[in-house]
């Protein structure tokens, strides 16, 4: 049986987030936990609104489905800050984003993991701290994702 | 080359790019230093525009080339075609601007495929290179100076109107 939650560390700021699954696409997020332990850098969305964008996240076992209309799927400018969706995601590179601001871009993507409640604090201080960090001394991000 | 020697370089560059961006990546986007001097007037302002969005097309390409590998009726000739007329434009145009290795991969790709008739083996290569070329474009995210954005605000329509009224005071 799959964990219930998983770990999304970011290095720099030390700080660790925990991640269920979301109310559908159940199986992504079983998969998802088999392919942990990783390890990737993020940067932050520019455009539509405030997310985490891990671009290259790196895959064990390759990405299960073959069309993102396959997947429930949820607005970005209406998801719950939190909502981890996919993006760009085939074979053996997975593209994601971590919503932890406002968006306003009126498009859908299949979503998989929610942040805990309780760390939702965090994720929208240290989301603001990366973003500032991307702006000015653009150190480099590295993300830890464990079961 | 052979074609697995093609596929264990990059593998080994695609791994080593996810903890460090490359020295292309920090030459150009960091450090504004652009050796075949691309960029009118001596600025890199254009060419990290059109570069970075030649990297984003890259990993694009190549994204719908492999999710297009799942499904079995498009053969592997096909593949390897779509590959040969999407990738190498777009790449060597990011080489011009300064991010060079990846050129060197495309090309060593191209070169090698005749190699591969097993779609797994060529499966294998596709995602060596995606992999890559997505970890390009998360540095691209990364470094792209975003802070002179604020120059650049959105025009609101009050904004407009007294724009307008200014405009035709006397």
């Amino acid at each position: 049986m799959a964990a219930k939650t998983f770990n999304w560390r970011l290095v720099h700021f030390d700080t660790t987030l925990r991640l269920g699954p979301a109310p559908h696409n159940q199986e992504l997020f079983d998969w998802f936990v088999e392919n942990l332990p990783i390890q990737t850098f993020t940067g932050q969305t520019v455009v539509g609104g405030y997310s985490f964008f891990h671009l290259s996240v790196p895959l064990k076992i390759p990405a299960p489905w073959k069309s993102d209309k396959d997947l429930v799927q949820e607005d970005i400018s209406e998801m719950p800050v939190g909502r981890l969706n996919f993006f760009l995601t085939a074979g053996l590179t997975a593209g994601m984003a971590l919503k932890w601001g406002f968006f306003n871009e009126p498009m859908s993507y299949p979503t998989w993991a929610q942040v805990v409640e309780e760390d939702i604090p965090a994720l929208e201080e240290v989301g603001k701290k990366a973003w500032d960090n991307m702006m000015t001394r653009k150190d480099v991000m590295l993300v830890e994702m464990t079961a | 080359m052979t074609w697995r020697d093609v596929l264990t370089t990059i593998q080994t560059a695609a791994a080593d790019i996810q903890k460090a961006p490359p020295d292309d990546m920090l030459r150009l986007f960091h450090h504004q230093v652009v050796p075949s001097g691309a960029g009118n007037n001596a600025q890199c302002f254009t060419t990290w525009y059109f570069g970075g969005a030649d990297i984003r097309y890259l990993g694009a390409y190549t994204y719908q080339i492999v999710k297009l590998a799942g499904d079995s009726s498009f053969t592997v000739d096909q593949l390897k075609t779509m590959f040969k007329e999407f990738v190498p434009q777009p790449s060597e145009f990011v080489a011009y601007c300064g991010v060079r290795t990846q050129w060197e991969y495309v090309q060593d790709i191209v070169r090698v495929l005749p190699e591969i008739d097993d779609r797994d083996d060529l499966l294998a290569l596709l995602n060596a290179f995606l992999s890559y070329a997505a970890s390009l474009n998360g540095w691209v995210y990364h470094y792209m100076k975003w802070e002179i954005s604020g120059l650049y605000q959105h025009k609101m329509p009050e904004d407009i109107e007294e724009m307008s009224r200014l405009s035709k005071a006397s």
